[in-house]
């Protein structure tokens, strides 16, 4: 069986004829576009969560980084424990000025004095660690 | 803000309306650079029609198509940073579905999966069923040969009644190109189906 239609005519010169026949049988071929078969809203919202399921939230970073976070800061603590340990038995006068800076706060010294004492401290354990990892 | 309820404009838009719909756009995204999915939101309502509407004639299959339409906009979210906001944003997403939608039809073809046939046109048939299945097999043969753009600017034009002109502001392409496309697609269609049409001349 064969398809009987005319020929269409195009909407301006430029335009290609439109063969009504051969249009007909490609629509009957490959069908209408089913517009009126999908749900709109559903597919914006399955649209939507897939795009917000695949940004990746700020604690996924530290979930990442925790099982290699973890090892490096209990090993660089324990650097800093054996840092301070060593250097309260090489430079013990070095270290008297934390519980200094405790105990001044305490009895109202102006906390900048006691901070500007405790900075010092770290400095010369900071200058001392890198003496003892050069 | 046009209605998203829209199917999509059947005509070029005018001037004004492009550059209000270019700024809207570029104002979405620029928000949506920023974190903002609710303005990414606002784009898929504007386009999801028009992207389903290529997507379903790249793959033929509703299911597919949709499935091709949020993978597109995933894509699009992904790759936002790249988009340049001076273009509008119908046709750079178009060009998406081309290319992800090859990729889809490829594999569903392996699957050899049958094309939905309660979506063919309602119309009676003027072919009988042996006849039809054969035009459609040998339709999909030559369909295979045309690249993604030819297929889907030949599906345009001649079932879905849209000129070069409102098909080229579709996929950004000047009309002349999308009737040099429609010419060659035509040429291989017409030669192969042409024993199942009759000729008036």
């Amino acid at each position: 069986m064969k398809l009987h239609l005319h020929r269409g005519g195009g909407t301006s010169p430029d335009e290609p004829r439109r063969d009504r026949r051969f249009g007909a049988l490609l629509r009957e071929l490959v069908g209408e576009v089913p517009m009126n078969q999908v749900n709109w809203d559903s597919l914006a919202s399955r649209v939507g969560a897939a795009i917000r399921a695949r940004q990746t939230p700020w604690w996924s970073y530290v979930e990442r980084w925790q099982r290699r976070a973890l090892p490096l800061a209990l090993a660089a603590g324990a650097l800093g424990a054996s840092v301070l340990v060593h250097s309260w038995f090489t430079h013990p006068e070095a270290l008297t000025s934390l519980p200094d800076m405790v105990s001044a706060v305490v009895a109202g010294a102006p906390s900048e004095d006691a901070a500007t004492t405790f900075a010092h401290t770290l400095t010369s354990a900071a200058v001392y660690a890198t003496d003892l990892l050069e | 803000m046009s209605d998203p309820d829209s199917p999509g404009p059947l005509e070029p838009a005018p001037a004004d309306e492009r550059r209000a719909t270019l700024e809207r756009d570029a104002t979405l995204v620029r928000r949506a650079r920023n974190g903002d999915t609710t303005a990414f939101d606002d784009l898929v309502k504007a386009y999801m029609r028009q992207v389903f509407h290529v997507a379903y004639r790249v793959v033929g299959h509703r299911e597919d198509a949709e499935d091709l339409v949020q993978d597109c906009f995933i894509a699009a979210y992904q790759y936002l940073d790249s988009f340049d906001e001076t273009r509008p944003f119908g046709p750079w997403i178009t060009r998406i579905v081309l290319n992800r939608g090859a990729n889809l039809r490829r594999s569903r073809a392996r699957r050899a999966t049958e094309p939905e046939m309660d979506v063919v046109s309602t119309a009676p048939s003027a072919l009988d069923e042996a006849t039809r299945t054969e035009a459609r097999e040998k339709l999909d043969e030559v369909m295979a040969t045309l690249n993604e753009r030819q297929r889907v600017i030949v599906t345009m034009f001649d079932v879905d009644g849209l000129t070069s002109a409102e098909i080229g502001e579709r996929l950004e392409l000047a009309a002349g190109t999308v009737r040099w496309h429609l010419h060659e697609a035509r040429r291989a269609l017409r030669a192969a189906l042409h024993r199942f049409f009759e000729d008036d001349a």
